[in-house]
Order: C-alpha cells, then sequence, then structure tokens
C-alpha cells in the first residue's frame, strides 16, 4: 500500500503539489489524471524519492518511505517513463537485467526471469541482442515495461508510460498492459492525460487539478453529475461513451441469447471487441442489433442496444 | 553492433605503415627528394630518424598520459554534488586557455622552468588536458536527463551511474577529446625544439636555421604522418563506440 499524507512540494516560489493526500491499495490500479504541469509527474518521483517533499509524509506499507534505504527502496519499484530511458549502450537483455543484476541474482535465474518477461510484453525472445535504436516506439516501451517488472517489485510506477507511442500501438499496449495487471496485480500509480486510457486501465482514477486533487473514484463513479465544473470539463462531455471503451462485447453478453430470426440484421463483431466499437456499428449501420462470432468466426450469441443501456450502467444509474 | 567500413582500417594501417617507412628507411624518400631539392649538408643529416622518434613519441605519451588521467579525474569529480559548482569554471577554463598560443605558453615558462624538458613537457600537460576535460564535461552533459533519472530510479548508486551509464555513454565524446589531445601533442612536441626539446622539431628547427630543405622535410613528413595516423586511429575508435552508444 502506498500513502501519501499532506504532501506539499515546491521548487523555490512554485508550488507544484500542496497538501496532496492519496491512498493507493495492494493490488490496485490507481490512474492519476490531469493536465499537463498539474504534479502527476511530481508524484511519482516523491514515491521513488526521487525528490523530497517540503513537508507531509509518505508512507509504503505504513513505513515512512525516510526509513527505507533509498537503493533498496527503489529497486523494489517499477518505473516506467514516456522517454522509456532505455539505455542505448545496453541491448535489449542487458536492459532489462539491470535491477536483477545490481541485485546480484544468478545468471541462470536472470536468463529464465528474461524469457518470462519478453513473454510476458508480447516480444519475440530474439529480440534480446537488439539495440534499443533497433526498436520502434511500441518495442521500446515493452522492453520498457519488462525492464520495470524486472526484479519483480510489488510497486509499478509509471509516468506517461505509452504517452509517445502511435494512437494503434498505444491501444495494444494498453491492452496488454491491462492483461499483464490481471495477471500480476501490482501496486501501480500511472499517471496519464489521457482519459480514455485512464478509462481503460485505472481501477481507481484520481482527477488533479493544479497542484491538488480534485475528485477521485472508479471509472463508474464519474459518470454521475454531482463532480465539480473542473473535473467534467476534463473530462469532456463524452466521458460515458468513452467509458464503453472499457468493456469488451462478451463482457454483457448473454451466450445462448440467440435471437430470433428477423430480429438480427446479419452485421457481426466480435466478442472481443470494445462495446464503443459494437455501438459505433449500429450507429453508422442504423440497426439495433449485432451478432457477436468468436475467433473461429462462429455466432456466439447477439447483443442489442438494450443490452448496452441495461447493463453497463446499472450501478451508476441509481 | 555494425561493422565499421574496411576502407578506415586500410588508410589506418597505410598510414601507420608510411609512418614506419618514413623513420626507417627515409633514404628511399630522401633519394626521390635529392631530384626535386637541391641537398645542401649531407652529413647534418645523418642523425638517427628512429631515435628521435622515440623522443617525440615518449614526450607525447608521458604528457598525453597525464593530461587524460587528471583531465578524466577532474571531470568524473564534477559529478559528484560536491564539485559540481566548478564544472561551469573549468569548462570554462578549457575553452579559454586553448585559445592561448602554444608558442605563448613556451616562451612564458622559459624564464620559469628553462629549457629543454621541463617546460615543454609541461606546456603540453597543459595543452593535452584542456581537450580531454572539455570533451568528457560536455559528453557528460549531452546524457539526456531521463536516462540518468531511469537509473537512479532503479537504484544504481552515484558510482554505478558513473561507470555503468555515464562513462560508456560519454565514451565517444571522451575519446575525441583524447584524440584532439594526442594531436594537439604530437604537433606542440615539434614546435618545443624551440625551447630545446629534441624530436622531430630539432630536425624542423635546425633544417630551417641551415637552409637544408631535406632536413626540414625529414623532421615534417614522419611528424605529418603520425598525426594522421594517430588521428584516423582514433576516428575508428570513435565510430566503433558511437555505433552503439547514439541511438540515432
Amino acid at each position: 500500500m502506498i500513502e501519501l499524507k499532506n504532501v506539499t512540494k515546491k521548487y523555490n516560489d512554485i508550488t507544484a503539489l500542496k497538501n496532496f493526500s492519496l491512498q493507493i491499495p495492494e493490488g490496485i490500479l490507481q490512474v492519476l489524471l490531469g493536465p499537463s504541469g498539474c504534479g502527476k509527474s511530481t508524484v511519482i518521483k516523491l514515491i521513488n524519492h526521487l525528490i523530497e517533499p517540503t513537508s507531509g509524509e509518505i508512507y509504503i506499507n505504513n513505513k515512512n518511505i525516510n526509513e527505507f534505504n533509498l537503493i533498496n527502496l527503489r529497486r523494489g519499484i517499477g518505473y516506467v517513463i514516456q522517454s522509456i530511458g532505455l539505455f542505448p549502450h545496453y541491448n535489449v537483455y542487458e536492459n532489462i537485467v539491470i535491477v536483477p543484476r545490481l541485485l546480484k541474482w544468478t545468471k541462470n535465474d536472470i536468463d529464465r526471469r528474461v524469457d518470462y518477461l519478453l513473454d510476458l510484453v508480447g516480444l519475440n525472445r530474439n529480440y534480446k541482442k537488439k539495440y534499443p535504436f533497433e526498436l520502434s516506439g511500441g518495442e521500446g516501451q515493452r522492453v520498457g515495461v519488462a525492464r520495470a517488472l524486472a526484479a519483480d517489485p510489488p510497486i509499478l510506477l509509471m509516468d506517461e508510460p505509452f504517452g509517445s507511442v502511435d494512437p494503434l500501438n498505444r491501444e495494444r499496449l494498453q491492452k496488454e498492459f491491462y492483461r499483464i495487471q490481471r495477471e500480476l496485480k501490482k501496486t501501480v500509480l500511472f499517471v496519464t492525460h489521457d482519459v480514455e486510457e485512464a478509462i481503460r486501465l485505472a481501477d481507481n482514477i484520481a482527477v488533479m487539478k493544479p497542484g491538488q486533487l480534485a475528485s477521485l473514484g472508479s471509472p463508474w463513479d464519474f459518470v454521475t453529475d454531482d463532480k465539480e465544473d473542473y473535473v467534467k470539463e476534463f473530462l469532456g462531455s463524452e466521458y460515458t461513451l468513452k467509458l464503453l471503451t472499457r468493456f469488451m462485447v462478451q463482457d454483457i453478453l448473454v451466450q445462448e441469447k440467440i435471437k430470433s430470426k428477423g430480429y438480427i440484421h446479419g452485421f457481426q463483431v466480435k466478442k472481443e471487441n470494445t462495446l464503443s466499437s459494437a455501438l459505433s456499428l449500429m450507429i453508422s449501420k442504423g440497426i439495433d442489433s449485432l451478432e457477436v462470432i468468436d475467433e473461429q468466426e462462429k455466432i456466439v450469441g447477439s447483443i442489442t442496444f438494450e443490452d448496452i443501456l441495461k447493463n453497463v450502467f446499472r450501478d451508476t444509474r441509481k | 553492433m555494425k561493422k565499421i567500413k574496411q576502407p578506415f582500417f586500410i588508410v589506418t594501417a597505410l598510414l601507420f605503415a608510411f609512418f614506419l617507412i618514413s623513420i626507417l628507411r627515409f633514404d628511399i624518400i630522401e633519394n626521390v627528394l635529392v631530384l626535386l631539392v637541391k641537398p645542401k649538408s649531407f652529413f647534418l643529416a645523418r642523425v638517427s630518424l628512429v631515435e628521435i622518434a622515440k623522443q617525440h613519441i615518449f614526450i607525447v605519451i608521458i604528457s598525453s598520459s597525464l593530461s587524460i588521467i587528471i583531465a578524466l579525474t577532474i571531470a568524473i569529480l564534477t559529478r559528484f554534488p560536491f564539485m559540481s559548482d566548478f564544472e561551469e569554471f573549468l569548462l570554462g577554463l578549457a575553452t579559454f586557455g586553448q585559445t592561448i598560443p602554444t608558442v605563448a605558453i613556451l616562451a612564458l615558462l622559459v624564464p620559469f622552468l628553462g629549457y629543454g624538458f621541463k617546460p615543454a613537457l609541461f606546456a603540453l600537460f597543459v595543452y593535452g588536458f584542456l581537450p580531454v576535460l572539455r570533451n568528457t564535461i560536455e559528453g557528460f552533459n549531452t546524457i539526456p536527463e531521463e536516462i540518468r533519472e531511469s537509473a537512479r530510479a532503479m537504484g544504481m548508486n552515484r558510482f554505478q551511474i558513473i561507470t555503468r551509464v555515464e562513462l560508456p555513454l560519454a565514451l565517444p565524446a571522451i575519446l575525441a577529446g583524447i584524440r584532439i589531445s594526442l594531436i594537439l601533442n604530437i604537433s606542440v612536441a615539434t614546435i618545443g625544439a624551440t625551447v630545446g626539446l629534441s624530436g622531430f622539431g630539432t630536425l624542423i628547427v635546425n633544417g630551417i636555421r641551415g637552409d637544408d630543405t631535406i632536413m626540414i622535410l625529414k623532421g615534417a613528413i614522419p611528424v605529418s604522418l603520425l598525426a594522421l595516423a594517430v588521428e584516423s586511429l582514433f576516428i575508428i575508435l570513435e565510430k566503433r563506440f558511437r555505433l552503439s552508444a547514439i541511438s540515432e
């Protein structure tokens, strides 16, 4: 668990963070969402002690971070940044094994770990010998994630990790990271200014305004109208639509429910597509139901506009 | 790691070969030269070129090693918080120092250190020291901040950051500094003859005094070849390390 208590950080005259408090329970992916320059990165750097708070305390597992050995603290926290920060003079293998080597793991353990991590982040094992300049942005970022996970740290800090990747690859990376996080259940603090990214990944979202926390809650909590104007404005009026990207068709699919003939219009959607793409298809074709197919293109069910209305937001419409 | 193109190796090897030929068998070159210029005093030219080359290379190696070791140490120390304030001062000093002409430094030193080996060694040391210092500091400064930050965030200590990240990444710049330092020293050691340092410069100075073109060339040709050979060797080294070090 990570806990920030009334943390203030000043750079000379500028207050980057003012009385900031946040709790991140274990195994939770906490997104810190806000415009650039609102102090998001400052929060991250305070946790791995790259910078010192002006006042306030930071706890990890109920222990003040000042009581940790600085070097050991950092080795137990995975860190991914937007510019990746891969060492250009190290190849992929050497970049991934930096922390395990610092921790003096055996060669055997390291090799096994690298193979596991490359599989996990979806990179071919023959990438080990490649240098960062030979990688695309997306590949580099995968290596960055693998490096952060190398020594199996319980905590991950990610500062706009997919920010410099093109939209198509970003979406792919988000999906894969979501899967990885479901598998590993790390305590993650994920900083982004991209609302959709926050929706896709977050267990909890903390919306920030300059230097301060504006609102905190699960992605569903932000559908309601009781938020302050700043938060509503930042999330945008399409927030609810964007929330549909978090769901896959299969999430609301009832297996046996194939409606009688004539009801289905013959348009199909894959069950691992997002609900927002299903909705787009309905709107563009002017229909209110779709057949759902699986990987083998076999029809496994159907969804209707009504299903979306009824199922997705049922908890938020009280 | 990409391969370095072969012509670089061939050129370097040829330059070293020419240098060796020029000091071991200058008579071959001399036979050609006598056809072009009128020989003057043959007896003066009967000095062992190998001996002169040894002396010249010896002082360059001594002074360059000294300047490289001391400059690197100081540059590395600027990476530590207690020295970081000096960085700008040192950088300014290094740039400023190199604008003073060699001959001026040599002339200024004579009243204090006298003629011969000592003032020349000191001047060579100063000249070799500055480019290494400047390039090393600048090499460190060109490393992107996020790389240093990643290193810190992964739990590397100051020493590990310097040895595993900063030095390897600054290596091409450091090598360039060493190259400039060596080339400068090879030429300054030649001018050193004016304050009594023995080397290829001795031949040139004596040749000018005796109006002996062949003798001038006997000093000038080998020293030029030596400078060119060292330069091209270091260009290969820099390329070799730059390929793996720069992400572009």
